[in-house]
């Protein structure tokens, strides 16, 4: 199930303007109609991953605008909108209408909208007279964003902190059902309904409540609701991937955050990981710049340069990130660099082979990929000589008195291959531009990776971080080892708190003056502790229920018992570590039982296809093992732990597929950021 | 107003004209002002959209023309060769081609008279359609040079294994004749497209030779060879001219290619900004005249006032 192809295909299909496929054609322009398409924001960053302008070229989308850019009419064209139906954008469509800028209009809503807008819509489209005018209306389900085949994000912000920490009821409550109805809207395009089982007692167990009543909602035709429009149940009957001739139903477990704080602040050591801890990398696009040479150099010199970046060191270029372009105000400052925006998606095979390897390994790939690169290119500019000191040996041979056809035919068969060659060449080219320009992305990114491995120690946090996951430090040691650390100048802040996270978060017991002395030491070396704080809440906390409450049902039972167990499932085994996350999907998948000592016992058991007045009664439960599994981590979620789930699933016999999403992907200083910012 | 796919269940247009015509039945509103307006405004336009939409289709069904012809060129079976059927469907794909090219070459004409009146969208929308046209029949002729190509690489490896089974006799060669024939209408095809060589009439003149010295075999395979050579360097010739050609295409198709969604909107900011800029130093400069000018004033009335003043 590659949920990335079936989310392209629905809005292909949207963009085609829902009329059905004609069957024949292999050919590539499928339809005649040109049609202009008109999106918000966020449905732009969703159409950023999955199409570039000449896919939506093809599919006969002349131009494409923001809604809120201004506009001029474009008259016998129809447009399709694909927005979301706040109020904002509904006034703005209205307001097209009041101007008549389009011939038909295609409304898409997303993720769907509500009887009551769709109400206020027709009334305003009448007072205009423009009813004929509206082509057709559609719920399109589509609000997350899928950045690999099997990687799913809702893309909303700061959701831990916001869940953990906020005081306000509402919000929390709001913000609840905004990630349930995402999750709801993956199911739909998916055209499944899952068995779900969540982690109990927290938001995980609330969230999986609601995805089950919208299912519910939909399935009932009874059920008249407010929310969509009548019965939906049809939502599920025409899945768009019908052929998967799987009919074994997926499950989707809910795991909160709290399972495994050390996945998020580690550092890391694979390529991938690497990238999106350094630099901010949005719809799988990273932005760079580079400082331009003040004296323009020849070409042969920059390559030489090139070639003898790892001797000389990285200090003859200087690579920056993008970061919020906020220096580009700057008019002296803008001229001194060159920005180069790069795609890091699965058009990319370098990237696609080298992103979960060990960064070393990866260096050496790229240099050696490089060298093969300049020796290809020597190969072609240096043909010609070749070629005419290979006829002149043959002609000398010639000279030895043998008959005129023969030399005839020796000629033009030299001649041929000679051209032959230079074809064979002139079709290299091509493919030698695009290795160029993808070996240039990975060499300057691996630069600016190496540049900050050096300047903050990166791998020195990285195997601290393992030892102290490991327990391998004795006590004493420990301390003043990461004391030693944090009173280091180097590496940021925030790389010094997460180091000191993971540390705290191991440790089941710290006396009070060893925590103090802790504090006072980040506190002086400029480190904000505020997360740590935090964490220092949630354990009192934690411990406060495990004492007073003996049911299970505490909120943070499942919290407590975790960091207990986060250092066994740290320990590597046969092909690489196993993540907590890893452990409880694997064990839901293979139905591993309701053993006692099971990481999944205590997991809720939703099937909502099953009506609720049955619910009370004992359910007969889905013996097999599943094959497909949607796992959905709530509160922020990261590619370490997609790169484990992904191997685990590899691994098995025969392969399970297993989707991995999230409320939002985030690396380690947005994580901390999220407490950080809060003083202000 | 299109009839949309009813079934599907994200549909929500009936439940919105239900509304709608609720709506309606509490006001009275005349609907064919609206009508009429609409339609005199159309005509101009109409015309280009309507020839695009044909010309998209034309070229459509030409495209499966030539997956039909394709088909048939890849049989390579030494018998039963359909040929006829290929020669007339190369001919007619190769008319409607030339058609479509005249028809676009009028478009593009049709569209640069009507910029006129147009905004800066529709602009690009109509170039936009201009150009997606353009490159559609582009690799459409380019699909019919290729097909064309492995057409004559078929027919030159049945000659070599005709040219087998004759080795001894040349009482077949008059299968040489029609096989020369054959590979020079097809060379033709190719000649029709890229440069005019006039080896076809050689091919055919070196065939009616075979035929009559059966004696000299040893100048037989001469002129065979000198043939074949011939043949391979035209052919190499045509494929630089056609790798050329493709290589122009990628280059121009690449950018689009690369480029992402909101990649033009970063470039029109910064024209904006850029204009911005321009705008507020003209300001500037007026603002300043306009102080010259409020000095000048004040000079002249002082003149007056003193001229009065001594008068």
């Amino acid at each position: 199930m590659d949920l990335q192809k079936l989310q392209k295909e629905t809005i292909e299909k949207l963009l085609l303007l829902n009329q059905p496929k004609s069957k024949t054609t292999k050919t590539k322009f499928v339809n005649v109609k040109w049609k202009i398409l008109i999106y918000d924001t966020r449905c732009q960053s969703m159409l950023l991953p999955l199409f570039k302008v000449q896919d939506l070229k093809d599919l006969g989308i002349t131009l494409h605008f923001n809604i809120k850019s201004k506009r001029e009419s474009i008259k016998d064209v129809p447009a399709i909108y694909f927005v979301a139906p706040t109020e904002e954008n509904l006034s703005l469509i209205i307001e097209d209408f009041s101007n008549d800028l389009y011939d038909n209009y295609y409304l898409n809503f997303n993720p769907h909208i509500r009887k009551g807008s769709l109400q206020s819509l027709a009334r305003s489209l009448v007072d205009l007279n423009m009813i004929d005018k509206v082509s057709s209306i559609y719920d399109q389900y589509l609000n997350f964003y899928t950045l690999r085949p099997k990687l799913f994000e809702l893309g909303l912000t700061s959701t831990y902190y916001k869940l953990n920490t906020s005081v306000n009821q509402e919000e929390v409550e709001f913000l609840l059902e905004k990630i349930a109805k995402g999750i709801f809207g993956v199911f739909v395009t998916m055209g499944v309904i899952p068995i779900i089982r969540a982690q109990e007692g927290n938001a995980a167990e609330y969230i999986a409540q609601k995805v089950s009543q919208y299912f519910e909602q939909n399935l009932n035709p009874k059920n008249v609701n407010s929310q969509g429009g009548g019965s939906n149940n049809k939502l599920f009957l025409n899945p768009l991937n019908s052929l998967t001739g799987n009919f074994q139903r997926p499950v989707l477990i809910l795991v909160d955050r709290q399972i495994d704080f050390n996945v998020l602040l580690h550092h890391s050591s694979t390529y991938q990981c690497l990238v999106y801890d350094t630099l901010k990398v949005e719809s799988n696009r990273v932005g760079l710049r580079t400082k331009k040479d003040p004296n323009s150099k020849s070409k042969n010199e920059k390559e030489n340069e090139e070639n003898e970046i790892e001797t000389k060191g990285i200090h003859e270029y200087e690579i920056l990130p993008f970061g919020d372009g906020s220096w580009q105000n700057d008019p002296n400052e803008k001229k001194k660099w060159d920005v180069n925006w790069y795609d890091l998606s699965e058009d990319d095979p370098f990237w696609v082979e080298n992103r979960t390897r060990h960064f070393p390994e990866v260096l050496e790939t790229i240099s050696n990929t490089t060298k093969e690169i300049s020796e290809k290119q020597e190969y072609i500019t240096s043909t010609n000589t070749l070629n005419l000191n290979k006829n002149n040996e043959n002609e000398n041979e010639m000279e030895k008195g043998q008959g005129q056809e023969q030399e005839n035919t020796i000629n033009s068969k030299l001649l041929k291959n000679s051209t032959l060659d230079m074809i064979e060449k002139i079709d290299i080219i091509p493919e030698l531009q695009r290795l160029k320009s993808q070996q240039e992305k990975h060499t300057k990114l691996a630069l600016y990776i190496t540049s900050q491995l050096e300047s903050r120690q990166l791998d020195e946090f990285y195997t601290n971080e393992i030892m102290v996951m490991k327990s391998e430090y004795t006590t004493s040691n420990e301390r003043e080892e990461i004391i030693k650390l944090i009173k280091l100048k180097k590496g940021t802040a925030n790389d010094k708190m997460r180091l000191l996270l993971i540390w705290y978060l191991s440790k089941a017991e710290i006396s009070e003056e060893h925590l103090e002395k802790i504090k006072s030491v980040a506190i002086k070396n400029n480190c904000d502790i505020s997360s740590l704080l935090h964490f220092i809440e949630m354990k009192k906390f934690s411990l406060n229920s495990t004492l007073n409450n003996n049911s299970s049902k505490g909120v943070f039972k499942t919290f407590g018992r975790m960091i207990g167990k986060g250092l066994d499932n740290m320990r590597p085994s046969n092909s690489g570590k196993i993540l907590p996350i890893t452990r409880i999907v694997s064990s839901i998948m293979e139905m591993k039982g309701e053993k006692n000592d099971s990481p999944n016992k205590s997991f809720l058991y939703l099937d909502p296809k099953v009506s609720s007045s049955f619910k009370n009664s004992s359910i007969p439960r889905n013996k097999t093992p599943y094959k497909e599994a949607i796992v959905f981590v709530v509160g922020g979620g990261n590619y370490l732990e997609f790169q484990n789930l992904h191997e685990y699933s590899q691994n098995q016999i025969p392969k399970k597929s297993i989707i991995y999403g999230t409320t939002d992907i985030i690396n380690a200083d947005q994580f901390l950021n999220q407490f950080n910012n809060q003083k202000k | 107003m299109t009839r949309v796919y009813l079934d599907d269940p994200k549909n929500r247009t009936e439940e919105f004209f239900a509304f709608a015509k609720s709506m309606k039945q509490n006001y009275s509103l005349n609907k064919t002002k609206n009508k009429n307006q609409t339609k005199n405004t159309n005509t101009g336009k109409n015309e280009f959209f309507q020839i695009t939409f044909q010309i998209g289709r034309q070229i459509h069904l030409t495209c499966l023309k030539l997956s039909d012809l394709s088909k048939l060129a890849k049989s390579t079976s030494l018998y039963n060769d359909p040929t006829q059927q290929i020669q007339t469907l190369t001919h007619e794909i190769k008319e409607e081609i030339q058609t479509l090219n005249r028809q676009l070459e009028s478009v593009e004409i049709l569209a640069s008279h009507n910029k006129e009146r147009q905004n800066r969208q529709t602009k690009q929308h109509t170039s936009e359609v201009v150009g997606s046209l353009k490159d559609q029949l582009a690799n459409t002729t380019q699909t019919f040079q290729e097909v064309l190509l492995e057409r004559t690489e078929n027919l030159k490896k049945q000659q070599e294994r005709r040219s087998k089974f004759i080795n001894n006799s040349s009482f077949f060669s008059v299968n040489n004749n029609t096989s020369g024939k054959k590979i020079s209408y097809a060379m033709d095809e190719n000649e029709a497209t890229s440069s005019n060589l006039g080896f076809g009439i050689d091919i055919i003149e070196n065939g009616n030779n075979n035929f009559n010295n059966q004696n000299s075999m040893q100048t037989v395979s001469y002129r065979e060879s000198r043939v074949n050579v011939v043949e391979d360097i035209e052919k190499t010739i045509h494929e630089i001219g056609t790798i050329f050609s493709r290589l122009a295409n990628l280059i121009q198709n690449q950018d689009t290619q690369i480029e992402w969604i909101d990649q033009n909107v970063d470039e029109t900011l910064e024209n904006i900004d850029q204009g911005e800029k321009e705008l507020r130093k003209y300001l500037d400069g007026i603002s300043s005249n306009r102080w010259l000018i409020f000095k000048i004033f004040a000079i002249l009335i002082v003149f007056i006032l003193i001229f009065v003043l001594i008068m």
